[in-house]
């Protein structure tokens, strides 16, 4: 099994956390692409993803499956032990919500705020520095949301570790290259911070 | 022994061996008889188990979920010679205070599971596989793994003991479980006459626990007892039992844990997919 990334990447590092929990690093061979460079958008990795984008995951048969969470499906399937998309009705609903709240209107935020604001893609988008200015805004204002629910929550989704703290936790390390940070006014995040980053995965 | 009436006592007394196949390790009583810890290897699952039919049923299972691509099924699979008693060792009452192969342990979610029956629905359950989601088909499906839990012992404690292992041929008994297996045959012949599985169009954990049994006794490769019970005539069982056989699944399966018969299907331990490659790369 091969995982094409680029280990800056913060979906990159979703799927290596994922499979740190799994403990299943070393059943998977990484092969890095410079996406600045854009290794990622010749038409022999297009072959593997329409839409050129990294993580992809190639199976040993040679079948390719890309987005971050459909690959950690994939693995949650496979090794279902720990379980990091829940298990009673009530568990998988409550991570599905809480993942997508991080991914729509947190991590999607903070990329589009990056993209736009730095013009780190120019030579392959148009960056709108308003519309990168907007994201931030609103990323920022998810960020003070977390805070408050963390407050009731161990975890993003309840009691135990899920997909969504690895999408929130990514997400929060991410938001630097913004300027976006934590401070003394969260305390609940910071709370949640230091034990989520000082898993194992969390340096995967 | 045979030419008078046996009159019970009022009592049961244990006696010497009554002389029958297994009567050097049985007891009347359960739990350890000597400290022996188990040996355990690296991946999710660690097997204790024999090739028996009962054992086969599992790594049928295991082989099934590993080629479907369920990568959290690979296993070490050790060995229990149940006729040297290693099955009363005191890791293995651990796993099973019951003593009898296979017994199954999962590593990661640290959950021991014995009974073939029990860890066929716990491997089904663990990764969603070969047990259908909901309805009258994962009824059936239970409901028949169920129905070979209960009727096997008729067909190996019963019948087999009586005609293949007790020490004497006893009239009684054979024609008893005789009746009952072909009763048995029976049934499965004629749900197999409009099922292509034993749940529908898809193979289950219905058809890995019934198979090892009824399907390798209509081989003829159970007991000698093929003319006696007359098994070719169940043609619907052997067509299943055919269609069963050829898939790769059910080939490396049987010879895992198995330490009798043709030299390729000799496989004591099993600890990678290589060491069923190599055992097969024989035939």
């Amino acid at each position: 099994m091969k995982i094409y990334e680029d280990k800056i990447a913060p979906n990159a590092r979703r799927v290596r956390m994922f499979l740190a929990e799994k403990e299943l690093l070393e059943s998977v061979e990484f092969v890095q692409l410079d996406l600045k460079k854009g290794d990622n958008r010749s038409s022999e990795f297009r072959a593997k993803n329409v839409l050129a984008k990294i993580p992809v995951l190639e199976l040993d048969d040679g079948e390719h499956i890309s987005e971050s969470v459909a690959i950690c499906r994939y693995f949650e399937a496979t090794n279902p032990t720990p379980p990091l998309f829940g298990t009673t009705p009530i568990e998988q609903a409550n991570i599905e919500m809480w993942q997508r709240r991080c991914e729509i209107y947190f991590m999607n935020l903070v990329g589009m705020a990056f993209q736009h604001t730095s013009g780190f893609f120019a030579d392959r988008m148009t960056p709108i520095k308003e519309w990168g200015d907007e994201c931030y805004k609103n990323a920022s204002k998810f960020m003070g949301l977390l805070d408050k629910h963390l407050a009731d929550s161990e975890y993003v989704a309840g009691d135990s570790y899920s997909i969504a703290d690895i999408t929130a936790l990514c997400t929060v390390d991410f938001a630097r290259v913004i300027q976006l940070r934590r401070d003394d006014t969260m305390p609940n995040l910071n709370r949640w911070y230091d034990v989520v980053s000082s898993r194992p995965s969390a340096k995967a | 022994m045979s030419d008078q009436e046996y009159v019970p006592p009022n009592k049961w007394i244990e006696e010497e061996g009554n002389g029958g196949k297994f009567a050097s390790i049985n007891r009347p009583t359960a739990g350890a008889r000597e400290d022996k810890p188990l040996k355990s290897g690296d991946h999710p699952f660690q097997l204790y188990s024999l090739a028996t039919p009962n054992g086969v049923k599992v790594t049928m299972m295991l082989e099934e979920l590993l080629a479907a691509g369920f990568s959290g099924a690979e296993y070490d699979a050790w060995p229990i010679n149940i006729m040297e008693g290693d099955q009363f060792g005191s890791g293995f009452v651990e796993l099973n205070p019951n003593s009898k192969i296979p017994a199954l342990y999962d590593k990661q979610a640290g959950v021991r599971i014995f009974e073939s029956g029990s860890i066929l629905v716990y491997l089904a359950e663990k990764f969603g596989a070969f047990i259908p989601e909901s309805g009258q088909a994962r009824a059936d499906c239970m409901s028949w793994v169920m129905w070979q839990m209960g009727a096997g012992p008729f067909l190996g404690g019963g019948f087999g003991h009586f005609y293949a292992y007790a020490p004497e041929k006893l009239k009684y008994p054979i024609d008893r479980y005789a009746m009952e297996v072909k009763r048995q045959l029976d049934l499965l012949d004629k749900h197999l006459a409009t099922n292509e599985f034993m749940v529908g169009n898809d193979y289950s954990i219905a058809d890995m626990a019934i198979w090892p049994w009824y399907g390798v006794l209509v081989q003829g490769k159970l007991y000698e007892a093929a003319e006696f019970l007359d098994v070719t005539s169940y043609k619907h069982v052997q067509r299943w039992t055919d269609m069963i056989a050829e898939r790769p699944a059910t080939e490396r399966g049987r010879i895992v844990n198995r330490a009798w018969g043709e030299t390729w299907e000799i496989l004591p331990e099993r600890h990678s997919a290589s060491d069923i490659d190599k055992a097969l790369a024989k035939k």
